[in-house]
């Protein structure tokens, strides 16, 4: 509240004054982030930060010009100050060549909020520190670790959007996430194990329950005793071998080799100059054999519980599932209003905003491969001699998203279609991303699937970083190449 | 731009409503403007205005670190609750802490007019420039501007102000399946070198149009400035991380004080070094002079960030990027000194080699040796007998900085300041034997 009016008031006036300058199209979106981030290492809290922001993004399309102007001083004189200056914007880009349009979609009036048991703000400072001092205790004591460290993050993100199209929706989206990490070193460097994921750990739109459901606790002792057996591992000779990659690295996998090509405006050359284009062109659409025929890849904006869920995209469209790969086939991209209405298509809810004070661009939602029907035994009895690798390291892949490289954390021996319990340090792997999808012989079932949360995916110009998520379960490729030639 | 008094101002509220806690705060305010165009048109053009107030709070040795862009007394009084439950919730630290010496210095503000006053149009005038210069070609990038007013704050007495310009500009010039690229930055928008970067990458793109296969492998390389400061800059994060060397989680510990390149390689974070857009305090305060990392081929020094020198036991250098975590350092005016080698020469040097116009993602595969991998993209290009013959597709390379450093025949007389997200990068061109290729791409 400013001087006693809402800040929906204010919104409304905002839309009214932009219809009134006859705007192809506009919205408004108001935006509070509460965030908290607890840090411990080795056993005493390094840091235990808060943060609260909060602002008002509004984005202008007029005779095909685009303008977006951001304010965080959000007084009504100043919010419609901000307007004008974004139909300003809009008119110098329009006399560009603009050809700005957006795609159809209905006005909704509605309202989501995550579904969580436990708020994460509202269970105790002391709660939160003392579950993270014991797990990354437990990973201290262990004999051989020279660090150990946890972190927890929350975030709670509250939006109110309107548009010219007549939509008001409220939402409220609570995330919840955290990992531990164990560090031992040598002669020959450190190694480190991570839990349940690395690079900050897991994350869900789930409340405080999700933390309590990943038993960090529990996981300490094993994550560190592996960080000191990799320590003495051998290096997996370089050559061609048949794999499975554990669920949290196929995750970081689908991120980089489907999840990005697929986005449409990356096709139309919209992130050339940054983050890169895609090899995914339209005229592969329904042609492309993109994996082999067990290969089902959705954008699922409606999983419960998916680091990548919400109720209505930031151009006011309703969460929903789309294919981007049927049966090894390539047919859809994750898309906005705008780039949907290139190919005369309606857009499927990937047009997202990090916050407000950037615009919606083609985002992932949760991009995640579809569970098979084998069991990981199954798939580890069709291996002759191979590995199961786990838990990304490192990632890398070109500016059209086909030639990729990853590290993972660990890799385990299979040899004669059973885990021997050898284990390999620094495995890397690499590829092409249609011959490497197009090698996918096996994927686990439900019951090994769940949907990892990536809270960190970078795009656009100014930066925007992302939380997306990525159901998978673990699945086996023929022939890759792992190891690297130095 | 809100000027030095209201930082005093803001300093004299903080006093009042954390009274009885010790704090250090940082305030930023950023006003920007970008203009981003794909395919010769102007596809996204946007605006920000935002201020944040972070503060790190202190008693009894613990600490706890709140930002807010809300600078009413209702948000400020929020904050200081949370802070203070945090500090009651917690433990101590397992070092001594303690705010940073207060010290006094002049405001120091560079302010170019072209950036403080510059408007949407005359970013698209530059665009509209770019599209002229790359006529028969497709343009995609950015021209963007900002004016940053940046005030360290703390209950024992430091009040420090700046405020700097900037603008900045990329361009990839696709012609057909050829590509260029271009950067620069400047504190003033006037003085932003587009027009020979452009016409360069145009060249570029025409020239690399229908690439052939080459196998991977080991080649002698000529790096552009581009491919330079994006690997040098992982090594300043990585490698010349003192708290990483602390953990014993960094090269660091096996090449610190070691010869590990020629004597003409020479990195410095330098916030005075012509074309850069200076830092002149770090986020604890601490002055920002000439800071060499690498100096005559040696590995000289280490940045450590405020709280891992208190931690141990070390001296704090200026580099502390943010309150949220102590143990971050970066150099936010990054330099590689050119060489004495005209470039031409370089080139004539090479008989059989690669021309390496930019890196694409750029990632550590093995922290402890420094090992990078990454891809080509935007122009690479096969050197025959001193001279850039034919197009070639991109490569993925694995490599070590140090082999690669170990590995420098040449840095080039010729510079250029590259854009990053933050200050530019200034880097020449250099030489180097043996950079491992070790898989190819179809474009």
């Amino acid at each position: 509240m400013k001087g006693g009016v809402s800040v929906k008031e204010i919104l409304e006036e905002v839309i009214d004054f932009l219809r009134k300058e006859k705007v192809d199209y506009a919205d408004v979106r108001y935006e509070r982030h509460l965030e908290e981030e607890i840090v411990n290492e080795n056993g005493f809290l390094k840091t235990y930060t808060f943060s609260e922001d909060q602002g008002v993004g509004i984005r202008v399309l007029k005779n095909g010009g685009w303008g977006f102007s951001s304010t965080d001083r959000l007084s009504k004189d100043n919010i419609l100050r901000s307007a004008r200056f974004a139909l300003d914007i809009a008119e110098t880009s329009s006399k560009r060549r603009g050809e700005g349009r957006v795609a159809e979609e209905p006005p909704y009036v509605d309202s989501y909020k995550t579904r969580y048991e436990k708020d994460p703000f509202e269970i105790s400072k002391r709660e939160k520190v003392e579950l993270l001092k014991e797990a990354v205790m437990k990973m201290k004591e262990v004999e051989g670790i020279v660090k150990a460290s946890g972190s927890l993050r929350f975030r709670k993100i509250q939006k109110l959007f309107l548009n010219t199209d007549g939509s008001v929706i409220e939402q409220e989206i609570v995330i919840s996430g955290g990992g531990i990490e164990a560090f031992s070193a040598g002669k020959e460097g450190f190694q480190k194990r991570s839990y349940p994921s690395s690079f900050g750990g897991d994350f869900a739109t789930r409340g405080w329950e999700f933390i309590e459901s990943m038993d960090l606790i529990g996981k300490a002792e094993e994550t560190a005793q592996e960080a000191v057996s990799l320590l003495s591992a051998p290096e997996i000779e370089p050559g061609e071998y048949d794999i499975i990659i554990g669920g949290s690295q196929l995750a970081l996998q689908i991120h980089e080799s489907c999840g990005h090509p697929s986005e449409l405006d990356r096709v139309f050359g919209s992130e050339i100059s940054f983050a890169g284009g895609s090899f995914l062109t339209p005229d592969k659409l329904g042609k492309l054999k993109y994996g082999s025929d067990i290969v089902n890849i959705v954008a699922d904006a409606t999983v419960e519980g998916g680091l990548g869920s919400f109720g209505y995209d930031d151009e006011g469209v309703k969460a929903q599932k789309s294919f981007i790969v049927k049966e090894g086939i390539f047919v859809g991209y994750l898309m906005d209003r705008e780039s949907a209405a290139k190919l005369g298509l309606r857009s499927n809810g990937a047009g997202r905003a990090s916050s407000w004070n950037r615009i919606p661009i083609v985002r992932m939602t949760n991009i995640n491969l579809l569970p098979g029907n084998m069991t990981l035994d199954e798939l580890i009895s069709g291996i002759d001699y191979g590995f199961l690798l786990e838990t990304n390291k490192s990632w890398s892949i070109d500016d059209m998203r086909v030639n990729f490289q990853f590290a993972t954390e660990i890799a385990y021996e299979i040899k004669g279609g059973r885990l021997t319990g050898k284990i390999f340090r620094n495995p890397v792997y690499y590829g092409t991303t249609v011959d490497f999808w197009n090698s996918c012989d096996g994927i686990a079932n439900e019951k090994y699937w769940r949907v990892w949360g990536v809270p960190n995916c970078g795009k656009g110009q100014p930066i925007q970083v992302m939380h997306v998520g990525h159901g998978a379960s673990p699945a086996r490729f023929r022939k890759v190449k792992v190891g690297v030639a130095k | 731009m809100r000027g030095e008094n209201f930082y005093r101002g803001l300093l004299r509220i903080l006093n009042e409503k954390f009274a009885g806690l010790e704090f250090l705060a940082n305030a930023w305010e950023k006003t920007s403007g970008l203009t981003r165009f794909s395919k010769s048109r102007i596809h996204q053009n946007v605006h920000e205005e935002k201020i944040n107030l972070t503060i790190l709070v202190t008693k009894d040795n613990k600490i706890a670190v709140g930002t807010t862009n809300d600078l009413s007394t209702d948000s400020l009084e929020r904050l200081r609750e949370n802070l203070e439950e945090i500090l009651k919730n917690t433990e101590e630290l397992d070092y001594k802490f303690e705010l940073p010496s207060p010290r006094m210095d002049y405001p120091y503000e560079k302010v170019a007019e072209s950036v403080k006053k510059a408007t949407p149009e005359d970013r698209a005038k530059i665009f509209d420039e770019i599209v002229k210069v790359a006529e028969g070609t497709d343009v995609y990038g950015y021209v963007g501007t900002s004016l940053d007013e940046f005030c360290v704050m703390s209950s024992n007495g430091l009040c420090l102000y700046t405020c700097i310009s900037s603008s900045s500009f990329n361009t990839v010039v696709m012609c057909e399946d050829g590509s260029g690229y271009a950067s620069g930055s400047s504190w003033d928008l006037k003085e932003l070198d587009w027009e020979e970067k452009v016409k360069k990458a145009v060249e570029t793109a025409k020239k690399s149009r229908k690439p052939v296969d080459i196998d991977p492998g080991k080649y002698t390389v000529i790096l552009s400035p581009e491919a330079v400061s994006e690997i040098v800059q992982y090594f300043a994060y990585f490698a010349a991380n003192g708290y990483y060397h602390e953990t014993k989680t960094s090269p660091s510990v096996k090449f610190l004080g070691k010869k590990i390149g020629p004597d003409d390689l020479n990195v410095v974070d330098d916030p005075d070094y012509p074309g850069q857009i200076p830092l002149v305090f770090d986020m604890c305060g601490m002055k920002r002079e000439s800071f060499p990392i690498i100096e005559n081929g040696v590995f000289k020094n280490l940045m450590y960030a405020y709280g891992t020198a208190l931690k141990f036991s070390k001296k704090p250098t200026p580099h502390t990027i943010t309150l949220d975590n102590l143990d971050v350092p970066y150099p936010f005016n990054l330099v590689i000194k050119p060489g004495k080698a005209s470039l031409e020469d370089l080139l004539k040097s090479v008989d059989k080699g690669l021309w390496i116009s930019r890196f694409h993602y750029v990632n550590l595969v093995d922290p402890m040796n420094a090992i990078f991998t990454g891809m080509t993209r935007d122009g690479t290009f096969l050197i025959e007998k001193g001279e850039i013959t034919r197009p070639v597709k991109n490569m993925r390379f694995n490599i070590g900085f140090f082999d690669m450093t170990g590995n420098i025949t040449g840095i080039s007389k010729e510079y250029s300041a590259v854009a990053t997200e933050y200050a530019p990068i200034i880097a020449p061109y250099v030489k180097v034997e043996d950079f491992n290729f070790t898989s190819k791409s179809d474009h």
